[in-house]
């Protein structure tokens, strides 16, 4: 997606100018997302690394995540205003929507310790190898 | 017939929520669940059954037990599967729970990140006190300089009212909201 055409579709408009050039921000903090989550999850598989580091990593993606959700609801709300032209401006953030939930999805899965920790204690009861104890 | 699991004990101190709390939370549950509806069952390890002993000990046998050390795994499992709820710490047990879905009660210290090590499940309250020199990430609870005040400042009557509202949204199939998980933290 081109910010250049949507800043040329509501260059009439400073207070659309602004808009186009968050979602531009946000298209790119997006990407970046994307980037940390992709290594969050390469290290998760091939590298050793310290669980606790691993969490906070992933505790912290969650958190941009919800910031930039926060940040998109604002932005979507202020489009709502300029309703006809603010049309595509509207699309382009449903766009960015549906990636930031896709990477959330990613997230939760990796930040799912409930499934870790239950997958694992199950496993080693069925193998009559449990913990002595139980917490 | 079903039972409300209590699992008062973590593998460290700093996670556990007071025996005494426990014990009021027991008291208080008395009141709230009815004889017909089944046992309050607290588990444990056999080396937490005297701690365990003086949490129950007050309460008639018919409907309080101390099941530390006589349950065997298998069995913990099937409980925890079928409980009307089951209250747990920060431990093994509520993450088991909340991965079955039963409603659970998680009573969290603030030793930890709670939105990154919570139990995840259809239906988990957590109940947690945000204070000032939280998350310590500190492993014993005699470390603590502050007493535990996390823990202690989670009032047994709050815990009482989540495990009822969990048995009936249990009953219900009713899923906690989503904000919920983090509403419920004062």
């Amino acid at each position: 997606m081109s910010i250049g055409w949507l800043k040329r579709l509501f260059a009439p408009d400073a207070r659309i100018d602004i808009m186009t050039e968050q979602l531009g921000e946000l298209r790119s903090e997006v990407a970046t997302l994307g980037q940390r989550v992709s290594m969050a999850e390469r290290d998760a598989r091939e590298t050793a690394i310290f669980e606790a580091a691993r969490q906070r990593r992933v505790a912290a993606l969650a958190r941009a995540m919800r910031v930039i959700g926060k940040r998109l609801d604002t932005l979507a709300s202020r489009v709502k205003d300029h309703d006809g032209r603010g049309n595509e401006a509207g699309e382009a953030i449903a766009r960015l929507r549906a990636s930031l939930l896709a990477l959330t999805i990613r997230v939760e899965a990796e930040a799912d310790d409930t499934r870790r920790i239950a997958t694992a204690l199950l496993e080693r009861i069925a193998a009559n190898n449990p913990p002595d104890q139980p917490g | 017939m079903s039972t409300i699991v209590i699992a008062p004990f973590s593998n460290s101190a700093i996670r556990d929520w007071p025996s005494a709390h426990f014990a009021t939370l027991i008291d208080l549950l008395l009141d709230r669940w009815p004889e017909r509806s089944g046992l309050i069952r607290v588990i444990g390890t056999p080396g937490q059954r005297p701690r365990v002993d003086s949490i129950v000990r007050t309460y008639p046998a018919d409907r309080v037990t101390n099941d530390c050390g006589r349950m065997p795994w298998p069995e913990v499992v099937t409980e925890l599967r079928t409980a009307a709820c089951v209250v747990g710490n920060n431990s093994g047990i509520a993450h088991l729970a909340a991965f079955f879905d039963t409603p659970t009660v998680c009573i969290f210290g603030g030793s930890h990140q709670r939105l990154e090590w919570r139990p995840i499940g259809f239906n988990v309250t957590l109940l947690s006190r945000t204070i000032g020199c939280s998350p310590c990430h500190l492993d014993h609870g005699a470390s603590c300089a502050y007493g535990l005040a996390c823990l202690w400042e989670i009032e047994p009557g709050e815990v009482a009212d989540a495990v009822m509202a969990a048995i009936v949204r249990g009953r219900t199939k009713q899923m906690v909201p989503r904000e919920a998980h983090e509403g419920t933290i004062a």
